[in-house]
């Protein structure tokens, strides 16, 4: 069960937050200190650490950090492959995606993330079956 | 609502008509809309649970899904009742699609998360596990997510999915049996194999022998399967995450097997990775390993590296190093471990250096060999750390050197040296003060330690401390007046300067002392300077200090850090369900049973002295249903006798009632039979009790009505005020409020202007109570509407009648002395379920209406109260006294 997932840019701007948990009172200073924590580790460091009670996994592409947290332990390369998931998903459906794919198209990347984890919760892990059912629409 | 921040309140209908539209895209964009930006507890949700209803009946699976989906997200209580059918029925039909079931498989579980109460789940356990064989992995993956949660909570309805989680793994390493497109990165479903290893971790270890067999070789397969050098990145962390998972189950199945011993020597290739992901797994695992395992040899072998992990790049991986360091010492390689980490305590980072210096300090405890070794540390660390020693560290070391007689001489000599050192450290300076005052004369016959040296050592730093320290070096100098004479001039200089001083502590203390030292005779200042007694042995404070650290988000955990012994407990909760095969496991820690605290209460009766007082008043008595306020941290718990405290005959008030006069009370004509064998409303308690000491407040709630009170008592009579609130969608009709005829009081019930409350409304009763005579057991009071009848208690008790006398030290113990024992005075001593705080107790006595003496109890700490009782016509005034005296030297950690 995962409390959020974000996207995070490396100037510290939002470009996704999803939240599955009522905790906490103040996202938007959650998010900054969250993702300074992230930007500033440096890439040798690995990629999880726990934040404020959260077990946080992230993992960099590029200019975008992708970010999920849980507040129970949790297999860290299992979700760190996760992401991965979602990137490629990503990326196959916008074909080469962008920040600005994110931005201009939240909806399409709320409707992956809801087939691919739905309510914090490990959904579809076939990025093929996915992509046919977003292309059905 | 908020969405990237911004405050969406417009088209919330919108999005509620959009959802019953006949074409797909509106629908579509109705449920997204809906599922952003609906609160669980909208009042729009209702609008949409029908349509909702609809889409899942439909024949269209895309509309199905749609529906689940928006139940998923939003999951409020009202969908959940309604609907948790629906979405079942969707689960186990066969002629469901897979896509569908894997959503309604998810939507369950996500119910079940917010309401467990609400969905019939362990009826459903047989279909649902049933469902794990499913050909469709992704339909399996999400089924064996819900079972992941719901064998958490039932474990032994779930049973079935241990056998089902071991084949379905057997099928995919094994037989291979699975399609291709659900491959990643050459590792067929990598998330399956998690959650299934991650299943059987929570299940204890199998009795048939065919089915460990079974594990034992698939957990083979995993780890050949780990040997081929992976392909890239994705490859490689999937297949380590289903390793670590397997070499987790291995672990927690038999941590002596040889698939355990392959898997120390994997991970100690792991912790010498280069990558740092796999380093810092590999020293989690390792810690679950020392923590179950009964040997530790295959972790030693690796001790060199473990310890150049504290000096790794990473802060996370630093801090698995020292979990891990803490968890494999044992009494062979404690030394080097706590040298090292004394040493890298140094340059540790801020952050976790309270964490080290607990760790430190517990480990030096729990594996001394030599006393003077642990000394040694101890006072290292706390020169080291300076700061960041909490107050438990030094508390510990007192303790422990007060209890060894051993260790006393020791000490004195190594604080002494540390307090020579012109280094400053405060938390040294407290420890070198209580040491050197309690046992310095064991060591003034050495050179370099004379008690004049010992007192310029101590005196050194006094200018530098804070002021509570200086308080203690005080007290430590009144003690070297004891032990050494000699030195008592220089002693009493720095007194009289004190004498002075601002601060009233400080000023107090010096002038105290001075008093006491100045005393003609020493026999004051002996008695007062007595050695301390050892303190009775207890559960270490530290270690309880670090579990309270880890709080309880771990309920997912499996293991705690920490050697074999932290985890018995864990074991424990599993074997439980290997024999009871009942309720879910419980992991609560052991809490510190509490230790007793002492009430002395006297309770002359004034009425016959044959005739036994009747049994306890429930004045004092509530539960600790009560304490989850925060007034009641004194509990006097009701399961224990308790004080019958309250009628007293001292006073002399008046004692009127020596003769009872039979008054013939006439009772209050009901209009209506009392439905009298009507139980107790279920939690009536709390608000019963918690209205015993407030005036005002709920008295009682359920999902119907809410009742409060609002209270006022003058002398022997009281008015009290009934709210009734209807919570029900429907107007409340036919309203009666009666209270039950009781000896000892006359009730006046204002009558009736209104039967009906309409939704949300409330009805005011006013009552009229007059007290009698004395009295153990509070009125019932009948609630009846809309046909049922609520049976609670009216919180009047005999304290309400009570009003506080203040009188000064030597008339309380007169009379006090004139009670004269049993049957009017009871005593009772029971234990606090809470640490007790005196300024609780204080306001809870005081709530209960009795007056406090100040300073007539030469312990600050005891309690002494006096009141009144104005028991109407038949009973009389009673004074009451009471004297509390909470042992807080049991309590107080």
């Amino acid at each position: 069960m995962i409390s959020f997932l974000l996207m995070i840019n490396r100037q510290c701007k939002t470009r996704f937050s999803r939240y599955y948990t009522q905790d906490l009172d103040d996202p938007v200073r959650f998010e900054s200190r969250l993702s300074q924590e992230c930007i500033s580790r440096p890439s040798n460091h690995c990629l999880f650490f726990s934040f404020e009670g959260y077990h946080v996994v992230y993992r960099p592409y590029g200019n975008l950090l992708l970010i999920v947290g849980s507040d129970s332990p949790q297999n860290e390369f299992a979700w760190l492959e996760w992401l991965q998931l979602l990137m490629e998903t990503m990326n196959q459906y916008f074909d080469n995606v962008t920040e600005m794919d994110i931005v201009f198209q939240l909806e399409k990347v709320h409707m992956i993330v809801d087939e691919l984890l739905p309510k914090g919760i490990l959904g579809e892990t076939n990025s093929g079956r996915v992509l046919k059912l977003l292309g059905n629409q | 609502m908020y969405i990237l921040g911004w405050d969406i309140d417009f088209g919330h209908l919108e999005a509620v008509n959009l959802i019953s539209s006949p074409v797909y895209s509106e629908k579509q964009i109705g449920y997204l809309a809906v599922t952003l930006l609906f609160h669980e507890n909208s009042d729009l949700v209702r609008l949409v649970v029908n349509s909702t209803k609809k889409d899942l009946d439909d024949m269209n699976e895309i509309n199905n899904c749609l529906a689940l989906h928006a139940i998923a997200n939003i999951g409020g209580r009202e969908m959940a009742e309604s609907l948790s059918h629906d979405v079942h029925r969707l689960l186990i039909s066969p002629t469901s699609q897979s896509f569908v079931k894997k959503k309604a498989a998810l939507t369950l579980l996500r119910l079940f998360r917010k309401y467990p109460d609400v969905i019939p789940v362990t009826d459903w356990a047989e279909r649902i596990v049933n469902l794990m064989d499913e050909y469709d992995l992704g339909v399996a993956l999400s089924v064996t997510t819900l079972v992941l949660a719901l064998a958490q909570t039932y474990p032994v309805e779930f049973g079935g999915c241990y056998v089902k989680a071991v084949f379905r793994l057997k099928r995919i390493l094994i037989d291979r049996d699975f399609s291709m497109d659900y491959i990643y990165y050459k590792v067929p479903i990598p998330w399956l194999q998690v959650k299934c290893l991650r299943l059987l971790q929570y299940y204890p270890p199998p009795d048939d022998p065919n089915l460990r067999s079974d594990i034992s070789e698939l957990l083979q397969i995993i780890i050949t399967n780990s040997q081929d050098a992976p392909k890239n990145v994705q490859h490689s962390n999937a297949q380590n995450a289903v390793l670590f998972e397997a070499i987790n189950l291995a672990i927690h199945l038999d941590s002596n097997s040889t698939i355990c011993a392959q898997a120390a020597g994997l991970l100690g290739r792991f912790i010498s990775s280069k990558e740092t992901n796999v380093r810092y797994l590999g020293l989690e695992a390792m810690a679950h390993l020392a923590a179950c395992s009964d040997s530790l040899d295959a972790i030693k072998r690796h001790q060199e590296t473990i310890l150049m992990s504290l000096r790794d790049r990473d802060i996370s991986v630093r801090r698995r190093g020292l979990d891990l360091l803490y968890s494999m010492c044992d009494v062979s390689n404690a030394k080097i471990i706590v040298s090292e980490l004394l040493r890298y305590l140094q340059v540790a980072d801020y952050a976790m250096r309270e964490e080290m210096v607990l760790k430190i300090a517990i480990l030096a405890e729990k594996f001394a060999t030599a006393y003077s070794w642990y000394v040694d540390i101890i006072l290292q660390l706390i020169s080291t750390a300076g700061d960041q020693v909490g107050d438990e560290v030094w508390y510990r070391v007192v303790h422990i050197v007060t209890n060894n007689e051993d260790l006393q001489e020791y000490a004195s000599k190594t604080v002494l040296n540390y307090l020579n050192s012109p280094q400053y450290n405060e938390t040294m300076a407290k420890v070198g003060a209580y040491i050197l005052g309690e046992y310095g004369h064991l060591i003034a016959n050495f050179p370099g330690s004379s008690p004049i040296e010992q007192f310029n050592a101590v005196h050194s730093k006094f200018n530098m401390c804070s002021l509570q320290t200086r308080a203690l070096l005080l007290t430590t100098y009144v003690k070297f007046v004891n032990l050494f004479p000699e030195i008592k001039n220089q002693v009493l200089n720095v007194f009289n300067q004190y004498q002075y001083v601002l601060d009233p502590e400080l000023q107090q203390r010096a002038c105290e002392y001075l008093a006491i030292s100045t005393l003609p005779t020493d026999d004051m200042l002996q008695t007062v300077c007595e050695e301390m007694p050892p303190f009775p042995e207890r559960e270490s404070t530290l270690l309880l200090k670090l579990n309270q650290q880890h709080g309880d988000t771990e309920d997912k955990r499996v293991w705690v850090i920490g050697g074999k012994d932290a985890n018995v407990e864990q074991q424990d909760g599993l074997k439980r369900i290997a024999t009871l095969r009942a309720n879910s496991i419980s992991r609560a820690r052991a809490i510190e049973a509490p230790p007793p605290t002492s009430t002395t209460a006297s309770a002359p009766s004034t009425t016959n002295e044959s005739q036994p007082h009747p049994a306890p008043t429930n004045g004092t008595a509530h539960s600790n249903v009560a304490d989850l306020l925060d007034l009641g941290d004194l509990d006097l718990n009701d399961a224990i006798p308790t004080p019958s405290s309250i009628p007293a005959a001292s006073a002399p008030g008046g004692a009127s009632a020596l003769t009872p006069i039979p008054l013939s009370h006439s009772p209050v004509s009901a209009p209506l039979a009392l439905p009298t064998n009507i139980p107790l409303a279920p939690g009536y308690e709390l608000g019963h009790y918690r209205l015993q000491y407030t005036a005002e407040g709920v008295l009682y709630e359920n999902n119907d009505l809410q009742v409060s009170i609002k209270s006022e008592y003058h002398g022997h009579q009281g008015r009290l005020a009934i709210y009734l609130c209807n919570k029900m969608p429907a107007p409340m009709t036919s309203i009666s409020v009666q209270v039950a005829d009781h000896d000892a009081f006359h009730f006046q019930l204002a009558t009736p202007h209104q039967l009906t409350v309409a939704p949300g409304a409330q009805v005011q009763r006013l009552l009229q109570v007059t007290c009698l005579d004395v009295f153990t057991d509070s009125p019932s009071l009948f609630i009846s509407f809309n046909s049922q009848t609520v049976h609670l208690k009216l919180p009047i008790v005999l304290t309400k009648f009570q009003e506080p006398l203040s009188m000064d030290g030597p008339s309380f113990f007169k009379r006090w002395n004139q009670i004269g024992g049993p049957p009017r005075e009871r005593q009772a001593i029971f234990a606090s379920q809470v640490p007790i705080k005196i300024d609780d107790i204080h306001a809870l006595l005081s709530s209960f209406n009795f007056g406090l003496l100040a300073a007539v109890d030469p312990n600050p700490s005891n309690f002494v109260g006096v009141g009144i009782i104005n028991a109407g016509s038949k009973g009389g005034k009673i004074g009451a006294l009471l004297r509390l005296e909470p042992n807080l030297d049991q309590k107080v950690d």
